[in-house]
C-alpha cells in the first residue's frame, strides 16, 4: 500500500514558500476552487511556446507564501500533444519558470468518483504529496451517493477533503490540509502493474542512461512505455536515441506476450485499483435512477425541440449583446467626445492636441467602445458554461460543424465573432484540441463583425439603388439594399467553409480529434464564478488589447500627420474656433433680440450672415489644407505608392489610403475618406455630405471614381479583410506566437484583394 | 455488435475496445473497459453524436468512436 512520508509540520517548515499545482477532470469545479483559493489574485499569462493559459495565484495563508498553479482540465496524464505535455512537465518540475510543486491538489467530482480517480491514480505515481478534493459533495449526496472520506484517506495515506466550491464550503479544511504538508516530502509509488512491466522499465532506463546519460523520472519512462503514439514517444523519436524506439517496440511486444498488452493494460489496472479502493468507502444506489439532468436533457437535446431551444437561445443572446450594449456604447462614445472637448478647450491647436484627440482619445475610444458587447457576451458564455449547457450546445451542433471540418465546440466562438472577433477568439479556449482551436481562431475574423456595418451602410446608401422586389401592402420586405447587406454579412461565413476545410485537410492533416466529451449534470451557475470570469476577461481585454491598439492608433496618426507643415491648419483651426464662438454668441443675441426692436434684429441678422459666410469659407479652406496635408503625409505617399496595386480594383489612391489607415479598425475608413474628401475627419457614415462628395469624386481625367462595381469591390474587401489590430493582437496572445496573426492577416488580405478584384472586373463587364 | 448499434434505452456490456489509436486510448481512459455496463440514452438532433450512461456519468461519443467499442446486450 501507499507508504506516505507525511510528517508533522515544523516551525522552520512553516515559513517556507510552497508551490501547489491544481489538477482535475474538466467540469469538476476546478476554476471555481482555484478562484476561491487564490482569492481572485490570479495572474493570467501564457506558458512560453504553447497555447496553454498560465494561471498563477499568490496568496498568504497563516504567514506562509503559497503559489497556486492552475493546470488545464484533463482526464488523464498521458500526454498526446505539446499542450498536454505541459501539465506533466509542470507536475514533474521540468517546466521553466515554475518550480516543482511541493504538493498537488487533485479535484474530483464526488458524484463521478470512479472515473475521476483514474487521473488521481496517475497523479499518485508522481510521488508528490497530494490532497484529494471531493468537490460537489452536495450533488453526490442528492443522488444517494455516500463517501466515507476518512476511510478513503486512511486507505490512500493522503488527505481527502470534501468541498462544495460553488458555495465556498470546505475551503478552510482544504487550506489546513495543505498547510499540514511537509514541502519536499515524497511518498513511495505503489507498484500497480505486473512485475514484467517494471522489468521493461528498468531496461529502458539503462538504455537511456547508456545512450545520452539521460535519466528521466520514472513517470516519463512509464509514459514512454504505455502511450502508444503518444507525445513522450514522439519526443524521444525526434531526439534520436539509437535504437531506442526499436527497443521500445520490442518491450511492448514482450509485454503483450506476457498478457500485459499496452495500451489496454493501464486503463484496466487503474480502474481495477479504483474499484478495490472504493470497496467499503463508496455507497451508491444499486439501480442508476434517472437524474434531474437526464429529465432536462430529454427536452434540451430533443430532436426537434432541442434545436429550436438552441436557436432561440442564440438569438436571445445576440439580440441582448446588441440591444443591451447600445446605451453603454453611446455613453462611452459621448465620454470620448466630452474628453476631446475638454482637451480642445484647454490646448490650442497643435501637434499635442492632434495627438491627444485624433490619436489617443480616438484610439482608446475605438477599443473601449467594444467593452459593453464583450462584457454581455462573456456574461452569457459564463452562465452557459457554468450551468452545463455549453457541452449540450457542442453536442447539438457537432454534426453540422463537422461538415466544415470543425466540431461542435467551435460553434459558440464563431457565433460570437459575429458581434466581434475579439471575444470570439477568446471563447475558443473551450476547444481542447490544438488544431481545431487554431482553425477556429483563423476563420473567426471572417465572420462579419459589427465593425463592418458602418462600411456597408455608407456604400449601400450611396450607390445601391433602392429597388423593391417584394412588399406586403405598404411594408417592403425584399429590397436590393437589403439583399446586398445580407450578402455582405454572409460572404465571410461562406468563405470560411473552404478555408476551414483547407486548414483541416491540408495544413493540419491526419489530426482527427475525437469527440469524447462528458455531458456534466445541470446546475445553477455560481454568481461568484460568473462575475469573476466576466471581470477578468473584461479586464484582460481592456489592458492587453487596449495597450496594443492604442499604440497602433498612435502610429497611424503619426503616419497621417507627418511630415508636413501644419501651421496654416492650426491658424485656421484657431480662427474657426473664434468664429464658431462668435456665431454662437450672435445666434444667442438674435434669439434674445427677437422681442426687441426690429432695427436691432436686422442688424444682428446681417452680422450673423457675415459671420456664417466667413465660417463656411474657413471650413472650406481648412478642409482643403487638411486634404493637402494628408495627401503629402507618409500615409498619402504610401497611398500613391500603392495606387498601381489598387487600380485593378477600381480604386484611386484616396481609397487606398483609407484602407491603409483603417488597419487598426475598419470603421476608420469612414473618417479617413471624410478627411481626404475635404470634409475634415468628423464624418459619420450616414452623413449626406460624405455620400455627396463620394458620389462626386472624379479621376484626373474627369471620370467618376465611384460606381456600383467600385462600391461592391470596397464592401467585399472590407467583408474579407483583417483590418482589425485588436483581433490580430488577441490572436497573438491566444496562440502565443506572431506566426498565426501574420498568417491570418496575409491570407485574409489576399482573399479580400481577390474578392474585390473579381467584384470590380466582373461588375464592369456587366454594366 | 458494436456500441453504435444499440437502441435507445438499451443496456450492454463492453467486451472489447478495438484498436490502439488515440481514440481507443481515450475511450479506455474514460472508463470504457471490458466488463463495464453502458446504456444508450439518446442521440443529438441530427442523429450523431450519441449520449451514453457509463460508470454513473453521461458521455457523448460520435458514431465513429462508438464503432470502436464491441458490446453484448445484457
Amino acid at each position: 500500500m501507499t507508504n506516505s512520508s507525511i510528517v508533522p509540520k515544523q516551525q522552520t517548515v512553516q515559513q517556507q514558500k510552497m508551490t501547489i499545482a491544481i489538477i482535475g477532470n474538466p467540469n469538476t469545479g476546478k476554476s471555481t476552487l482555484f478562484n476561491l483559493l487564490s482569492g481572485g489574485h490570479a495572474h493570467i499569462g501564457n506558458f512560453p511556446g504553447v497555447t496553454v493559459e498560465k494561471k498563477v495565484g499568490s496568496v498568504n495563508w497563516d504567514g506562509r507564501q503559497i503559489d497556486l498553479v492552475d493546470l488545464p482540465g484533463t482526464y488523464s496524464l498521458a500526454p498526446r500533444s505539446i499542450d498536454e505535455m505541459l501539465a506533466v512537465d509542470v507536475l514533474l518540475g521540468r517546466q521553466k519558470g515554475v518550480p516543482r510543486p511541493d504538493a498537488i491538489i487533485c479535484i474530483a467530482d464526488a458524484s463521478n468518483l470512479e472515473r475521476n480517480l483514474y487521473l488521481f491514480s496517475q497523479v499518485l505515481d508522481l510521488s508528490t504529496p497530494v490532497v484529494l478534493v471531493l468537490n460537489m459533495c452536495d450533488m453526490a449526496r442528492s443522488r444517494g451517493i455516500e463517501i466515507d472520506a476518512k476511510a478513503l484517506s486512511e486507505k490512500l495515506g493522503q488527505p481527502v477533503v470534501c468541498t462544495e466550491a460553488h458555495r465556498g464550503k470546505g475551503i478552510q479544511e482544504l487550506k489546513s490540509a495543505i498547510l499540514n504538508i511537509d514541502p519536499g516530502s515524497r511518498h513511495e509509488v505503489q507498484q500497480l502493474f505486473p512485475d514484467a512491466f517494471y522489468a521493461e522499465r528498468s531496461k529502458l532506463r539503462e538504455k537511456l542512461a547508456s545512450d545520452q546519460d539521460e535519466s528521466p523520472p520514472d513517470f516519463l519512462i512509464d509514459r514512454l512505455l504505455l502511450d502508444v503514439g503518444g507525445y513522450v514517444e514522439s519526443y524521444f523519436e525526434h531526439h534520436s536515441h539509437h535504437g531506442l524506439i526499436d527497443q521500445l517496440h520490442e518491450a511492448r511486444a514482450r509485454l503483450k506476450e506476457s498478457g500485459c498488452a499496452v495500451p489496454a493494460t493501464e486503463a484496466r489496472v487503474r480502474y481495477g485499483w479504483t474499484r478495490e479502493l472504493l470497496k467499503g468507502v463508496l455507497q451508491q444506489p444499486e439501480v442508476q435512477q434517472e437524474t434531474t439532468s437526464d429529465k432536462i436533457d430529454r427536452w434540451l437535446t430533443h430532436p426537434a425541440f432541442g434545436f429550436l431551444f438552441f436557436f432561440l437561445l442564440m438569438f436571445f443572446v445576440f439580440q441582448s449583446v446588441f440591444t443591451w450594449a447600445g446605451p453603454a456604447m453611446d455613453l462611452i462614445d459621448d465620454g470620448g467626445g466630452a474628453a476631446a472637448g475638454v482637451v480642445e478647450s484647454m490646448i490650442a491647436p497643435g501637434p499635442l492636441r492632434s495627438l491627444l484627440v485624433d490619436g489617443v482619445i480616438a484610439g482608446v475610444g475605438g477599443v473601449l467602445i467594444f467593452l459593453p458587447q464583450i462584457v454581455i457576451l462573456y456574461f452569457f458564455i459564463a452562465v452557459l458554461e457554468d450551468s452545463g449547457y455549453m457541452a449540450r450546445a457542442a453536442f447539438i451542433m457537432d454534426r453540422l460543424m463537422r461538415s466544415l471540418g470543425l466540431s461542435g465546440k467551435s460553434f459558440i466562438p464563431l457565433m460570437s465573432s459575429y458581434a466581434c472577433a475579439v471575444p470570439g477568439i477568446m471563447a475558443t479556449r473551450v476547444i481542447e484540441n490544438r488544431h481545431e482551436r487554431l482553425t477556429t481562431i483563423l476563420v473567426a475574423p471572417l465572420m462579419s463583425c459589427s465593425a463592418r456595418w458602418p462600411v456597408y451602410v455608407l456604400f449601400i446608401a450611396a450607390f445601391i439603388p433602392n429597388i423593391v422586389y417584394f412588399s406586403i401592402g405598404s411594408v417592403t420586405v425584399v429590397t436590393l439594399p437589403g439583399i446586398v447587406l445580407f450578402a455582405m454579412s454572409t460572404i465571410g461565413a461562406v468563405v470560411a467553409i473552404p478555408v476551414a476545410w483547407f486548414l483541416k485537410r491540408v495544413c493540419f492533416k491526419g489530426d482527427v480529434a475525437p469527440f469524447v466529451m462528458e455531458l456534466p449534470g445541470y446546475k445553477w451557475p455560481s454568481p461568484r464564478n460568473v462575475i469573476y470570469r466576466v471581470y477578468s476577461r473584461g479586464k484582460s481585454f481592456v489592458v492587453k488589447a487596449g495597450t496594443l491598439i492604442f499604440a497602433t492608433s498612435i502610429l497611424v496618426w503619426a503616419a497621417g500627420y507627418f511630415p508636413g507643415d501644419h501651421s496654416e491648419q492650426f491658424t485656421l483651426q484657431e480662427q474657426i474656433e473664434t468664429v464658431d464662438a462668435s456665431v454662437e454668441k450672435a445666434e444667442a443675441q438674435l434669439t434674445a433680440a427677437k422681442e426687441d426692436t426690429l432695427e436691432n434684429v436686422e442688424n444682428l441678422e446681417v452680422q450673423l450672415n457675415n459671420l456664417e459666410a466667413t465660417q463656411s469659407l474657413l471650413y472650406e479652406r481648412q478642409n482643403h489644407v487638411s486634404s493637402q496635408l494628408i495627401e503629402n503625409s507618409y500615409l498619402g505617399q504610401a497611398g500613391h505608392l500603392i495606387e498601381p496595386v489598387v487600380k485593378p480594383l477600381g480604386w484611386d489612391w484616396k481609397i487606398g489610403v483609407g484602407v491603409i489607415a483603417s488597419f487598426p479598425a475598419r470603421e476608420v475608413i469612414i473618417s479617413t475618406l471624410g478627411t481626404i474628401y475635404s470634409l475634415g475627419g468628423d464624418v459619420g457614415e450616414d452623413d449626406e455630405g460624405l455620400i455627396g462628395s463620394i458620389r462626386a469624386a472624379t479621376w484626373p481625367d474627369g471620370r467618376k471614381v465611384f460606381n456600383i462595381p467600385v462600391a461592391i469591390s470596397i464592401m467585399v474587401f472590407f467583408a474579407l479583410c483583417a483590418q482589425c489590430a485588436a483581433t490580430l493582437m488577441v490572436m497573438r496572445r491566444e496562440t502565443n506566437s506572431w506566426f498565426w496573426p501574420v498568417v491570418s492577416f496575409t491570407y485574409m488580405t489576399t482573399l479580400a484583394y481577390l474578392g474585390a478584384l473579381v467584384s470590380y472586373q466582373v461588375g464592369m463587364l456587366l454594366i | 455488435m458494436t456500441l453504435n448499434q444499440l437502441i435507445k434505452g438499451q443496456i450492454a456490456r463492453i467486451t472489447r475496445i478495438k484498436g490502439e489509436d488515440a481514440i481507443s486510448i481515450r475511450l479506455m481512459e474514460m472508463g470504457l473497459i471490458d466488463g463495464e455496463q453502458i446504456q444508450l440514452l439518446g442521440k443529438a438532433p441530427l442523429g450523431d453524436p450519441l449520449e451514453y450512461a457509463v460508470r454513473g456519468y453521461r458521455l457523448s461519443l460520435r458514431l465513429n468512436e462508438a464503432k470502436c467499442v464491441e458490446v453484448e446486450i445484457v
